[in-house]
């Protein structure tokens, strides 16, 4: 399941770099004593602040009258977090320049920006600043903070590296303030299933409250610092692939170590891809992985960069792949940067990589679909939660399938668990692989019944195949407590909070196991906040 | 006692027995004065004859004497006797020995207090005298000091009397009587009473009350007795039989009026007022008046109030919604209908009239009425009483009033019954359901679990009976649905039969099972059958389940859909209310908007509360419930009635405008609900529906394109005929002008009110189709001028034909026949005009030949074959219809309708072919009509059809009398029922009285 997208390298709408460094050409002349103004195009490009700040005010000292300088002022401003004196300065360049529609763009972006956030709360930690709309999002911040800072501490062991100051984290009620916030429309947000981004020098995620089954919030949380560390690190000189790849490789890195597998799912794509032999090349992943003409093509581009910086690290280790960032950053290209730290040409190491992933007999799951995100979508999405009652069973993709999961779903709402059972096995055996969802259902059908073995197999077959799923760790949490197995249960819970943090039977599942434990309490106001809005 | 107590007891019993002797004295005498009194006078009376001061001054005298008569041997002895003393001396005069003691004791007595303080004499010597004195008057008796003698001479009186009128009596017999009648009478009818007729050969004339539109009636030769209606005036001439001088003509007992008398012929009038009697009374010579012995009657011949028949769809009818029923009424009176009114009451409210025909005039008069109930201002739940009243013209007595039978209708909610219905379809579901988990849970039918696995597949069997009950009657009641959608009704009759057929093959298995376990002996080899049955019953179970819950979902979104879209109707209303009432600021208008506020904050109180039970109840997946009540627009609609009571209409209308926009969304959303539940449950049904409308929206377009080419030839035509008459067309115009106005004036004055309803209408037709050969004649298009005669001649012949035979009908009424009279009369006037008219034209037009040039005929003979092929296309469509109306029963509705177009298409294609491009059009029109109605329809049925809700949407259904063109049957109908009556008699014998009996009834 692909659940982000990295902008990076795509146009750039109304106010992509080279439209500003035009337009700011167009707006004046440089002087001999000032910087350049494409120079402080690229560093604000490059997110090099601190250098584009002194040298914006050098600029506007030479020339007073210019809305150029204006203009690059408002876009430092907007990186650094300052959206209302952003929008400010941008009215007053567009004042010397009615005509100039990038900066109207830009303008309107801010504006918006500010707008939407002007009532956030806000939070700090060490590292992070955390920037979130008052109410529910609140029971989010001790574990984003929690899951930031163990990140950056793990990915400035693995690069050397860390950013300076605090990085701005903003998190939005739902994929409307996304689109609000970005230059993505609602539409290419859902159709894509971009729920995060890094960018204008600031993390961006939506709640996984706007979701119907969350999602994987924190690793996401993760994935998007990677690219801030990489882009910084290289000067946003690393193309998409090697940035998507370095993401996905670390993006489990605050909870263990780097590298942590790939999901069944993309597992059986590159499998079938390789059996296939088509496999998506480097280039055809240029500009965007969201442009590939379908999701599986993304999610096995996602896939395979993972592999590829997999192999890369499993030959030179994190100083190979610091080493490539560097060289990049220094001015050489993607395959000249491989080809001098892997010590091979690029098209050897490509080939020397397929071979690798030949040798890894990824396993096929025929049946094996990616799992769309679910977006909520007006006032249903209020009274969602993610009990598995509440997932209806539209998405299973056979029809007969679908019958007797509605069938079963009917008989179980009338306390006909038994038959419920019939229906959803009969369910099951008409599709070609496991489908959690229907996996999950029927767990939770035998766990109604007290059939605890059979509970468990269908919940853990569930997330053989989507293992990030949370309902059925739900279902297998509480297997465990009914067998009195407590770390299993607590296991069980974390993975689902880690997935939707908004499910209140996981923060009591959770406030049970920690009682007398500082988490404990944590978890028990969550539980009851949840519980009692 | 003492002795002054005796005394004084004597001398009070002395008094009391003169008193009464006086008394009777002058009673007696009273009775002889008066009698004698009267006997003078009746023989004065007898002698002078009566007179109207006889009888007062009789009773005066008599009175007068006899007080007198009292006065005198009563009241003046009785005041002498007033004193003690008097008495004392009264009692003296009988008692010469005691007078002067009983006077001095009498005087003594009150003497007694004063003599024991002064003694002046002895007053032991008082009470010797008072003692001795009371043993004198204890001897004496009564009758002897006071006797009864004053009685004599009153008595004698009396008795000389009765001796007189003994005497009379004996030797005149009934001269006492007439004297007395003499005597007593009073009044004009003083006059002696004939003993024989003093008139003869009496002559009546009778004018009638104008309204009654009577003429004038002599009678000759009469009793004199008169029966007439109120108000009519009578002319009598009769002949005096007697030489009187003078004649009186005597109404009733008190009212004399001379009567004119020339040459012994009496003439004389009166106006009848309400039964009574006259008589005349003749005076006589000599002063002598005699008097008719026998009075003539004046009886009144009654108005009767109108008959009134009403026609509605039923008595007790029950509608859903403000629709508009049609009635029908027949009135009939004796004399003339001058009003007839719809008369209506809400519960007990007050009654309401609607005048639905005023200045009527004839005797009889017909009618329908669409009666918008919204003028009613129904709400579910009420009843409703209605009746026609009607009013005849008679204008003596005020009208008389004529009432239909009372009618009932009451308003029912449609959804609320659609409601209950689907909570009906939620009980079947939770049935389906409850059978479906009793067999998946059954357990394998060993040996062991026979008996468990029995009991479930029993309670399995009875739920699906008591399911197949249910099916079918709400199979039933869908069909009277109009909010059920239509694959409602096949999908639970299908469902019922299905079951039926599986219940009816499991019941011997099962009863044999259940036989084995009574006795016993139930192993798992007896139930193998049930066994292999039972997957069936599964598989039907679930099938059904799932398509009663589509089904289920559907309806409940459907209905919160119909809600939404009422509100928005209701939205609508307000803003233009609220706009008429900016304009206005009338009171009615403020009424009429917070009447439509209340409607609104129901609906939206409606859907707020459907949509929180739709939530709760997950009978729709969450995802096709995203519509949402602003949470606001209650408050905002109470915002809205305080600023108009206020008065601040601008922010009233701002506020409107914001509700507005939240209930525009709340129903977009709903729509878009719906929408998805649709495309993802019903997903056949809406791709078939789709195709079918597109393909007819395709036929639609064709056809408007030929329709199109074929106005291009007329016009060509219509040019050429206005070129061919270049010269004559002026003057031929103007005169012919000159006869559509004669038509128009006698079409007009054709009577509407004595015919039947439908050829009311026909003539209504026959006046718009005159009016437009006015309009076409004055552009000078003679070929639509002559459609429009032949259309208005045509309505005209059709009513005069049917009038006729209305006539022939036996149970017209004679005052219903004078009605129809008029009307065929007029009829006959207008109809030569129309048809002169129509032969002008028909004269005048130039032939086809001469307007179609060669070009113009091929064209004509393209379009045929281009009307051809999609005649064809739309047979092919029609068949295509039929075959998909399994999978989307909507469907099933478009061939009929298709069919009507086609035969349009089929006529068109005739008239094209055949050279007649005006017919052709029409024809085309028609098609494009009815391909453009099928459509709409089609579309509506992807929303619920929201006519039965009772939102106050003034719908334009209308709700008819079954049969309403036959309440009065067409001609032809008429005349196959009375051939039919013919031959009733050719039946066989023994049945032959009942058949005739039959026919009798029909043609009532």
């Amino acid at each position: 399941m692909r659940i982000h997208r990295r902008e990076r390298g795509e146009p750039r709408g109304s106010y992509g770099s080279v439209l500003c460094v035009l337009c700011v050409l167009c707006g004046f002349t440089t002087r001999a004593q000032a910087a350049r103004p494409e120079q402080i195009a690229a560093w604000l490009e490059e997110w090099r602040l601190e250098e584009a700040e002194k040298a914006i005010a050098d600029l506007e000292a030479a020339r007073p009258h210019d809305g150029g300088p204006l203009y690059l002022e408002g876009n430092l401003r907007f990186l650094q977090g300052d959206y209302d004196g952003a929008a400010a300065k941008l009215r007053d360049a567009i004042a010397h320049d009615r005509t100039n529609l990038a900066w109207k763009g830009l303008r309107d972006l801010v504006e918006a920006t500010a707008n939407l956030t002007r009532s956030f709360a806000e939070t700090q930690s060490e590292h992070f600043i955390l920037r979130y709309p008052k109410g529910p999002e609140e029971i989010l911040v001790p574990y984003a903070t929690e899951a930031l800072e163990a990140t950056r501490a793990a990915l400035a062991a693995d690069f050397g590296w860390a950013p300076p100051g605090k990085v701005r984290v903003e998190i939005y009620a739902d994929v409307g303030d996304l689109a609000t916030v970005s230059t993505l429309t609602l539409k290419e947000i859902e159709t894509s299933g971009t729920i995060a981004l890094c960018k204008w020098n600031r993390l961006m995620i939506v709640s996984p409250r706007a979701l119907v089954r969350g999602y994987s919030w924190l690793d996401t949380l993760n994935h998007e610092y990677t690219h801030y560390v990489v882009t910084r690190l290289s000067h946003n000189a690393v193309p998409i692939w090697l940035h998507e790849g370095i993401a996905k490789f670390e993006e489990k890195r605050w909870r263990g170590p780097a590298g942590s597998g790939l999901t069944p799912m993309m597992e059986h794509l590159l499998a079938s891809a390789l059996k296939r032999g088509r496999l998506i090349t480097f280039a055809e992943m240029h500009p965007s992985m969201a442009k590939l003409p379908s999701q599986e093509d993304t999610a096995l581009a996602f896939a395979e960069v993972y592999a590829a910086i997999e192999n890369i690290w499993k030959k030179t280790g994190w100083a190979g792949v610091r080493k490539i960032v560097e060289r990049m950053r220094d001015g050489a290209s993607d395959t000249r940067a491989v080809a001098d730290v892997m010590g091979e040409p690029f098209p050897e190491w490509e080939k020397s990589w397929k071979r690798y992933l030949l040798a890894q007999k990824y396993k096929l799951r025929p049946g094996l679909m990616p799992h769309r995100l679910k977006f909520k979508q007006g006032p249903a999405a209020a009274r969602r939660s993610s009990k598995d009652d509440d997932e209806d069973t539209a998405e299973l993709t056979v029809e007969k399938a679908r019958r007797f999961a509605r069938l079963a779903g009917l008989l179980r709402a009338r306390g006909r668990t038994a038959a419920a059972v019939v229906e959803y096995e009969k369910a099951a055996a008409q599709l070609p692989g496991k489908e959690p969802l229907l996996q999950n259902k029927l767990g939770r059908a035998y766990l109604e019944l007290g059939q605890l073995e059979r509970a468990q197999s269908a919940a853990e077959a569930a997330l053989e195949v989507y293992p990030e799923m949370p309902t059925p760790h739900v279902t297998l949490a509480e297997i465990a407590l009914r067998k009195g197995d407590r770390t299993r249960a607590q296991e069980h819970f974390v993975a689902a909070l880690r997935q939707n943090p908004f499910d209140p039977s996981v923060h009591c599942g959770l406030a049970d196991l920690w009682r007398g434990q500082a988490q404990g309490d944590r978890e028990t106001q969550a539980c009851r906040k949840l519980v009692e809005p | 006692m003492g002795a002054f107590e005796r005394v004084s007891a004597f001398l009070r019993a002395v008094r009391r027995r003169l008193l009464l002797v006086h008394l009777a004295a002058g009673l007696v005498a009273a009775v002889s004065a008066g009698a004698a009194v009267l006997l003078v006078c009746a023989f004065a009376a007898w002698a002078t004859g009566p007179h109207a001061v006889w009888p007062l001054l009789a009773l005066g005298l008599a009175i007068g004497a006899a007080l007198l008569a009292l006065t005198r041997f009563a009241l003046a002895p009785l005041y002498r006797l007033r004193r003690t003393r008097d008495v004392a001396r009264q009692v003296g005069t009988h008692a010469p020995k005691l007078s002067s003691d009983l006077v001095s004791t009498v005087e003594l007595e009150p003497e007694l207090p004063a003599l024991a303080r002064e003694p002046r004499f002895s007053h032991e010597l008082v009470l010797a005298l008072a003692e001795q004195t009371a043993q004198a008057v204890g001897t004496l008796e009564l009758s002897r000091v006071a006797p009864t003698r004053p009685l004599k001479r009153p008595l004698q009186a009396l008795a000389g009397l009765c001796a007189i009128y003994v005497l009379v009596a004996l030797t005149a017999p009934g001269w006492l009587g007439r004297a007395a009648h003499a005597l007593g009478r009073r009044g004009p009818l003083y006059a002696e009473s004939s003993d024989e007729p003093i008139i003869g050969d009496i002559a009546l004339t009778l004018t009638y009350p104008r309204y009654s539109g009577l003429a004038p009636k002599v009678i000759p030769n009469t009793s004199g007795d008169v029966l007439a209606l109120k108000g009519t005036e009578v002319q009598i001439e009769t002949r005096a039989l007697l030489p009187a001088k003078q004649a009186t003509l005597v109404l009733g007992e008190g009212d004399a009026r001379p009567a004119e008398l020339s040459g012994g012929v009496l003439h004389a009038r009166f106006r009848v007022e309400g039964p009574s009697s006259y008589r005349f009374v003749l005076g006589l010579p000599g002063g002598r008046a005699v008097r008719e012995p026998i009075a003539h009657k004046i009886e009144i011949d009654p108005d009767r109030p109108p008959k009134v028949d009403m026609f509605a769809p039923s008595e007790d009818l029950e509608v859903a919604g403000p629709k508009i029923v049609e009635l029908g009424f027949a009135a009939e009176d004796d004399y003339g209908l001058s009003e007839i009114a719809l008369v209506w009451q809400v519960g007990s409210g007050p009654e309401q009239r609607k005048v639905l025909r005023s200045g009527i005039g004839t005797r009889s008069a017909q009618g329908r009425h669409d009666w918008d109930l919204a003028e009613v201002g129904l709400r579910a739940g009420m009843r409703v009483a209605y009746r026609i009243e009607a009013r005849d013209t008679d204008n003596v007595s005020g009208p008389n009033v004529g009432s239909s039978r009372t009618f009932y209708l009451r308003l029912f909610s449609a959804r609320e019954k659609h409601e209950a219905q689907i909570e009906r379809q939620a009980e079947l579901l939770e049935e389906v359901l409850r059978a479906l988990a009793e067999r998946l849970e059954a357990p394998a039918p060993t040996d062991e679990q026979a008996g468990r696995f029995l009991d479930a597949l029993s309670a399995a069997h009875e739920r699906e009976q008591a399911a197949i009950t249910l099916a079918a009657r709400l199979s039933d009641e869908a069909k009277a649905n109009p909010m059920a959608p239509k694959e409602l009704r096949p999908a639970l009759a299908g469902m019922a039969e299905r079951l039926g057929r599986l219940v009816r093959d499991e019941a011997e298995p099962l009863s044999d099972a259940q036989g084995r376990r009574r006795r016993g002996s139930l192993k798992a080899p007896a139930l193998a059958r049930l066994s292999a049955e039972s997957p069936k019953h599964v598989a039907e179970l679930e099938n059904d389940a799932l398509k009663l819950d589509d089904l289920l979902g559907r309806q409940r979104l459907e209905d919160l859909a119909a809600l939404a879209d009422e509100a928005a109707a209701a939205k609508k209303r307000l803003q233009a209310l609220l706009e008429k009432y900016k304009r206005t600021r009338d009171e009615a208008t403020r009424k009429e908007i917070e009447r439509e506020m209340r409607e609104l904050a129901q609906r939206l109180r409606e859907i707020q509360q459907k949509l929180a039970d739709l939530a709760q109840k997950h009978e729709v997946p969450d995802e096709f419930l995203n519509a949402k009540m602003d949470k606001n627009a209650l408050a905002d609609l109470e915002h809205l009635e305080e600023m108009i009571r206020r008065g601040d209409l601008d922010a009233a209308a701002r506020e409107l405008e914001k509700l507005s926009r939240a209930i525009d969304d709340m129903q977009a959303a709903l729509g878009d609900d719906l929408r998805g539940f649709r495309d993802q449950r019903f997903a056949a049904e809406q791709k078939a529906l789709s195709e079918m409308l597109d393909k007819i929206g395709d036929l639609e377009h064709e056809q408007k394109r030929i329709a199109d080419d074929t106005q291009k030839v007329l016009e060509r035509q219509r040019e050429k005929a206005a070129q061919l008459m270049k010269d004559r067309i002026d003057q031929f115009v103007k005169k012919e002008l000159e006869k559509v106005a004669r038509l128009q004036k006698r079409a007009h004055e054709i009577p509407q009110d004595p015919l039947a309803p439908f050829d009311q209408e026909e003539l209504d037709r026959a006046r718009r189709r005159i009016e437009d050969l006015k309009k076409t004649l004055d552009q000078g298009d003679l070929e639509q001028a002559l459609e429009m005669a032949r259309q208005a001649h045509g309505s005209l012949k059709s009513i005069e034909d049917d009038t006729q035979g209305e006539m022939g009908r036996m149970s017209v009424s004679p005052r219903a026949r004078q009605d129809l009279d008029l009307a065929t009369r007029k009829l006959g006037e207008a109809l030569p005009v129309a048809k002169e008219i129509v032969d002008d034209l028909e004269k005048a037009m130039p032939s086809r030949e001469d307007l179609l040039g060669g070009e113009d005929r091929r064209r004509l003979q393209d379009l045929g074959g281009r009307e051809q092929a999609l005649k064809k296309r739309l047979e092919q469509l029609m068949q295509e219809a039929e075959q998909k109306a399994k999978e989307a029963p909507g469907i099933g509705d478009a061939p009929p309708a298709m069919r009507g177009a086609q035969n349009d298409m089929q006529r068109a294609e005739g008239n094209l072919r055949g050279v007649r491009p005006r017919d052709a059009y029409q024809n085309e029109q028609q098609a494009i009509e009815k391909l453009a109605e099928l459509r709409k329809n089609m579309q509506r049925q992807r929303r619920p059809n929201p006519s039965g809700a009772e939102g106050r949407e003034v719908s334009t259904e209308r709700i008819k009398i079954p049969g309403a063109d036959e309440f009065r049957a067409p001609k032809e109908w008429r005349e196959q029922i009375l051939e039919a009556a013919k031959e009733a008699g050719k039946a066989p014998e023994p049945y032959r009285g009942q058949v005739k009996k039959y026919y009798e009834e029909i043609v009532k």
